[in-house]
């Protein structure tokens, strides 16, 4: 058998030049927000609710897409053809309706009452005088979150390590320590700009790549009849197990229950802009979801074996191909729109991890009824972001092997407990404190569980089954407990 | 691996295939790919656009 020839990824002046350019400008922004984000931690955490309604619309999107859309589904679409397609439209048409409905209501909702985090959401809906719903909410988030903090991290490490030769620790290391820089002084207005350069640079990469790699092959026709030489499956949307096609559509499940962007929608200076929002965030998901396939089928004309990537891994494709084709100055920028993915989901989090330590436990549980300076409460969630940023440094070396598993098992865990608790919580009026904090247990748990029955998992995502069972002990404990006495008039607060 | 899991593991769930197969003999054929890949964003797109007009609470 003949040896496949192997390349790897090849640096010069331009490419690194694009590519500290581009750091540059995130700190730079970053600095920029400082003096905006210390006023409180309204201003450090949402914004103070006065963001754009474009900035909202592309930061909600951008904070929900990790390295999993660039390296992830080129990879898969290159393996499997268009049928990675499914991956990506259930998430695509969820989140939609999420601009459309869901966002509206909680964010009509938190501007009246003053909600800045998600646990305080649920305590003002649920009347959660004892703190024990608003507990519970940060245990999980600080779970999830620090486990999917890290796990950006260990994706940044390795971008760095495949693309500058830098050890996977250092690589780590520098990615952090980005994150801390920007994050720590420019609160959610910086890390909300940032994620606008991000999803522009997102966009730059995965609109321009396949567009310039089909029309090298020869255009689309082309790349069809040699695909279909390859095999019939790679220009086969419905080439998918209906296991793996019902997973695909579930991962959109997730996008409810990820606190990084209800944060979001909270965060817009009025909530008729959503509507707009969803239009320009639902562009940008389409176009970076359809690059991507499209990245992955013209790959496999270009690298018809996966021995021609670097460690015959999938997720190579991306910039591999970037590189092959596009001028070295251009390739920095791909470069670029990995960190940018990285980056982008890690700060999100990383603030609403903070938020939920710096608020919820500090504000409203140990200082419940006290004063508290804003300048404390900003300067508290500073150190908090920094300490978090070490704790998830901590986590992220000893699980290197496991990056994509870890964002996929937190993305499911949040999105199977907060989802479904999140939407009664809007729509239904019956729902009660009690029902919210079985719904969550229950999420977390069935995820957890399933995740770790081979059978189970292999069977179906974890999230779905996560997400019913999730909704329905929710409904059915809410059925027997009483709702909270205010309940009509969190529904009131809940329109314009 | 239960039966059913196997079952649904290897059924290859082809709907397009199934479908296209007794229309045109030679699928997986452009339509699919096309409808898939253009006509399915395109849809996306302007559902977004359609439902932004008309949201309400």
């Amino acid at each position: 058998m003949e040896k496949t020839a192997q390349l790897s990824v090849q640096f010069d002046l331009y490419t690194t030049a694009a590519f500290v350019g581009y750091l540059l400008l995130i700190v730079g922004v970053g600095f920029y927000s400082t003096r905006f984000s210390s006023k409180g931690i309204s201003e450090f955490f949402i914004g103070d609710r006065k963001m754009n309604r474009v900035v909202v619309a592309l930061s909600a999107v951008v904070s929900g897409r990790s390295a999993w859309l660039l390296l992830g589904v080129t990879g898969m679409a290159y393996a499997s053809g268009p049928s990675a397609i499914w991956a990506v439209a259930g998430y695509i048409i969820v989140e939609l309706f999420l601009f459309l409905y869901y966002a509206r209501r909680l964010r009509n909702f938190s501007g009246k009452r003053n909600c800045i985090t998600i646990p305080d959401f649920f305590s003002e809906r649920f009347s959660d005088k004892n703190g024990v719903l608003r507990t519970l909410l940060v245990v999980i988030f600080l779970i999830f979150m620090i486990g999917y903090v890290s796990a950006q991290f260990v994706a940044g490490g390795k971008a760095f390590a495949s693309g500058f030769g830098l050890e996977m620790n250092t690589g780590i290391l520098i990615t952090a320590t980005i994150v801390l820089l920007y994050t720590v002084v420019g609160g959610f207005l910086a890390v909300s700009l940032t994620d606008m350069f991000q999803a522009a640079f997102m966009l730059i990469a995965l609109v321009l790549l396949p567009i310039i790699a089909i029309a090298n092959i020869g255009g689309l026709a082309e790349m069809m009849q040699q695909l279909t030489l390859i095999d019939v499956a790679y220009i086969d949307p419905f080439a998918v197990s209906i296991g793996a096609a019902i997973g695909f559509l579930g991962i959109g499940l997730g996008s409810p229950g990820n606190p990084h962007i209800m944060a979001r929608y909270m965060s817009i200076d009025d909530s008729k802009q959503l509507r707009t929002a969803a239009v320009v965030g639902t562009v940008w998901n389409v176009l970076m979801a359809w690059g991507a396939v499209f990245i992955g089928l013209a790959g496999r004309v270009y690298f018809p074996d996966v021995a021609m990537l670097p460690d015959s891994d999938t997720e190579n494709l991306f910039p591999m191909l970037a590189q092959l084709q596009l001028h070295p100055a251009l390739f920095g920028i791909v470069l670029a729109s990995i960190f940018a993915a990285i980056m982008s989901t890690a700060d999100s989090q990383l603030l609403v991890a903070a938020s939920s330590v710096v608020r919820d436990i500090y504000d409203k549980q140990i200082k419940k009824g006290e004063e508290v300076s804003q300048n404390k409460l900003v300067l508290y969630s500073r150190i908090v972001v920094a300490a978090l940023v070490l704790i998830s440094l901590l986590f992220g070396f000893v699980a290197t092997d496991l990056v994509f598993w870890l964002v996929l098992f937190a993305w499911a865990g949040l999105g199977a407990s907060l989802g479904p608790t999140s939407i009664l919580a809007l729509y239904w009026k019956g729902t009660t404190r009690s029902g919210v904090i079985a719904g969550l247990f229950t999420g977390t748990l069935v995820t957890i569980l399933w995740y770790y029955i081979p059978v189970l998992k292999n069977s179906l995502y974890e999230l779905i089954p996560g997400f019913a069972a999730a909704m329905t002990v929710t409904w059915l404990v809410s059925l027997f407990t009483k709702p909270a006495p205010n309940t009509k008039r969190a529904f009131e607060d809940m329109f314009d | 691996m239960t039966l059913f899991h196997s079952y649904l593991m290897n059924l290859n769930f082809q709907i397009g295939f199934r479908y296209f197969s007794v229309l045109q003999p030679n699928y997986p054929d452009m339509i699919t790919f096309y409808s898939v890949m253009f006509l399915l964003p395109a849809g996306i797109i302007l559902l977004a656009i359609f439902l932004s007009k008309r949201s309400e609470n």
